[in-house]
């Protein structure tokens, strides 16, 4: 945690004031944090009797490790610049959020694992395209906000266009918003088969349903261009802090009850 | 031993006489040939491009090397030595080798970052290279100013950051519409402004172009087939299908208003549009910066951008110049090393000599040693001698690089009794004055070093 923060503070530095020991001093303490949290990922799932019975905290550390990773490769071969920043403030606030969500729910028994694994991967990977399009997002406002306001300082300068952020979020969105399709139709289908009833009614089905229905708003009104980008950009993160909630707050599934 | 470098760029000299100065390949061929044979340079390299004509020399003696290339440049420009003096710049040492690399990093062309001068360096280092101008000193000088010069592309953004207006209205333009190619704009006014836009837009590769302009005739006369030529009563009509308004009347009052770019954006469906207004008094009414998706800008804007190009610009130099500091010393380095080298092969071999003797002696005192017990002897021996000069071998170089000279080279030489360049250290032992025998000693088996580590006599 300590290199994660000291990385993101050179990074910050190094926006504000170039110097290339800095950012090569950020580069090398991020791909600590990235050890680091391989490590911990490895040794929090080796201790889980199953697979799927990860805690949320475990979930959210894997998203920030993912978002990390992915930075790091990007960067190592586009020069991403500031979407590593960007990035890796929501990663390492997830993982400051993962290190307050000790709980753990694990699954006595779980049948069917295969199909669970599959509604996991898919909901994971939904809930990291919604996290780089929250990044994009944040970046979306921070540029149009230079923009806006005359303020032609390095930020300006590094960001990239209003147009290009405004389109990788969506692209990011509407990933995440077709993968969680997939991962609720999965899930049902996964109920259906163990549980032998649809799970609909659940709470985390009906809160996953509404973020969902939310991304949904929001990627019908960017296509059909309505409202301002500002406003769009806005809605995108509160959207993503309703996953997040989602995430964190609504009982997983791991409260289902299980008949053997 | 002296490196130099005497030429003319842009900086200095006009460009009547840069291209009189300039050398054409054929002339190159003949300057190289002419350079080779002479006794007074060691190895030289010329670099001749449109801005800058530059010979970069090893030389016996500076004043004389000075001489011989001004009167060179002077016969081949057909004009009198005291003016091509006038418009010469010569530096030496390690301002020279500063200058090369400042030079391939683009830091001292007319567009600051350009990339082109890289390629022409190397060019003309492989030309040298080929004709035997070229030494072991030029040649490692010559990777580190290119390697220097790479840096500067790969690590920097200094190229980017130009200072025109025109760049700066373009960036501001692409920051919020992103890439041009597939945009299309709408330039105001087709007069001297406007038409320096339509032209920018053009070479940027703008996807669709329209000129509203009082007279169309006279706007096409402009621009020729550069862009459509709308009348300005026309503006409302092309207003929603365009990303990009550059307005530059010299007209009255608002040329664009509030109205015109409200119902516009009513059918971009949230597209936005860039409005730079380059007009004084302004075209485009203020207003407009209210409504959602227009961003307005003004001239004060783009002094703005400029401005922060600049200062950005600013940084990324100092960021070069801190490379070209690293390459300067690293070089340093290098023939600091050139000179310890042989010191240290002598020393080895009189190490590995000694050993020769103690076995050679063992074996005559101990004739029933088994040929395992000679080994183990042998390689125990020479484990000695290895672990004895390791670390003084270590130190001396560092001490070498650390004071730029052979001084500590040379009583390292003497303390050892070796007697590589017998000349050279009792050069280096004046220099040595004052340090004591005792000091030097003690650095030499491992203390501290106190000081920056300083350059090679070559670059001082």
């Amino acid at each position: 945690m300590s290199a994660y923060a000291l990385s993101l503070t050179l990074l910050f530095s190094d926006v504000v004031e170039p110097r290339r020991r800095i950012n090569r001093a950020a580069v090398v303490l991020l791909f600590v944090a990235f050890v680091a949290m391989t490590a911990l990922l490895f040794e929090r799932f080796a201790r889980l009797p199953v697979f799927p019975a990860y805690s949320k905290s475990d979930l959210l550390l894997f998203i920030a490790w993912f978002m990390l990773a992915i930075t790091l490769v990007l960067d190592t071969f586009f020069q991403i610049g500031l979407v590593v920043f960007f990035a890796n403030v929501v990663g390492f606030g997830l993982t400051l959020f993962a290190g307050g969500e000790q709980s753990r729910h694990p699954f006595p028994w779980f049948p069917h694992g295969d199909l669970l694994f599959v509604h996991i991967v898919m909901a994971t990977m939904s809930e990291i395209a919604f996290a780089f399009g929250f990044v994009f997002a944040l970046m979306h406002v921070v540029q149009d906000r230079n923009l806006r306001r005359h303020r032609f300082n390095r930020w300006f300068l590094q960001l990239p266009s209003l147009a290009a952020l405004d389109r990788w979020a969506l692209f990011s969105s509407a990933l995440g918003f077709f993968l969680l399709f997939v991962a609720m139709a999965i899930g049902e289908e996964w109920a259906q088969v163990v549980l032998h009833h649809w799970i609909l009614g659940s709470l985390k089905t009906v809160v996953t349903l509404l973020t969902w229905a939310m991304y949904a708003v929001y990627l019908i009104q960017r296509v059909r261009r309505q409202g301002t980008g500002r406003g769009l950009m806005a809605y995108q993160m509160i959207c993503f802090v309703a996953t997040v909630v989602n995430l964190v707050a609504v009982a997983d599934p791991a409260q289902f009850p299980v008949r053997p | 031993m002296h490196i130099i470098v005497v030429g003319m760029s842009h900086k200095s000299a006009s460009v009547e006489l840069r291209e009189r100065v300039s050398f054409s390949e054929e002339a190159l061929d003949g300057v190289l040939t002419q350079l080779y044979g002479t006794r007074t340079v060691l190895e030289s390299l010329v670099l001749s491009t449109c801005n800058r004509t530059e010979i970069y020399a090893l030389v016996s003696s500076v004043r004389a090397g000075h001489d011989f290339f001004v009167t060179l440049m002077a016969q081949h420009a057909g004009c009198s030595k005291s003016e091509i003096e006038q418009h010469t710049y010569m530096l030496q040492g390690e301002d020279a080798v500063a200058h090369a690399m400042r030079v391939a990093s683009g830091l001292d062309s007319v567009v600051i970052g350009e990339t082109q001068i890289l390629g022409q360096m190397r060019d003309a280092f492989t030309k040298a290279f080929e004709v035997g101008n070229t030494g072991a000193m030029f040649n490692r000088l010559f990777r580190e100013v290119l390697h220097v010069g790479k840096r500067a592309q790969t690590e920097t953004t200094v190229g980017q950051h130009s200072v025109s207006v025109s760049y700066a209205a373009v960036q501001l333009a692409s920051k919020v519409v992103g890439g041009l190619s597939n945009k299309s704009a709408l330039v105001i006014g087709a007069g001297q402004m406007g038409t320096l836009a339509i032209r920018h837009l053009a070479a940027q590769g703008i996807g669709r172009l329209i000129v509203a302009n009082r007279s169309v005739d006279k706007a096409r006369n402009a621009i020729g087939d550069l862009a459509e030529v709308v009348p300005l009563t026309a503006i409302p009509d092309v207003m929603p299908d365009v990303d990009v308004v550059f307005s530059a009347t010299g007209a009255p009052g608002y040329t664009v208003s509030v109205d015109v770019v409200k119902a516009s954006l009513a059918q971009r469906k949230a597209r936005p549009v860039a409005m730079l207004d380059l007009a004084v008094p302004r075209d485009i009414d203020p207003a407009i910066a209210a409504l959602p998706m227009a961003y307005v800008y003004d001239v004060d804007d783009l002094d703005g951008v400029i401005d922060a190009n600049l200062k950005e610009r600013e940084r990324q130099a100092q960021a070069i110049e801190a490379m070209i500091a690293d390459g300067v010393q690293s070089f340093s380095n290098w023939l600091t090393e050139q000179e310890v080298v042989p010191l240290i092969a002598a020393l080895r071999s009189k190490g590995e000599a000694i050993q020769r003797e103690v076995m050679a002696s063992l074996l005559n005192k101990l004739p029933n040693l088994s040929e395992r017990e000679q080994k183990i002897l042998n390689k125990h021996t020479m484990s000695i001698v290895n672990q004895l000069l390791r670390e003084p071998i270590q130190n001396v170089k560092e001490l070498a690089i650390a004071s730029g000279d052979a001084t500590y080279a040379s009583v390292f030489a003497k303390l050892f009794g070796i007697d590589v360049a017998e000349e050279r250290a009792e050069t280096s032992l004046s220099a040595a004055a004052g340090h004591t025998v005792a000091e030097l000693f003690g650095r030499l088996l491992g203390e501290q070093m106190e000081h920056k580590p300083r350059l090679h006599p070559v670059l001082r």
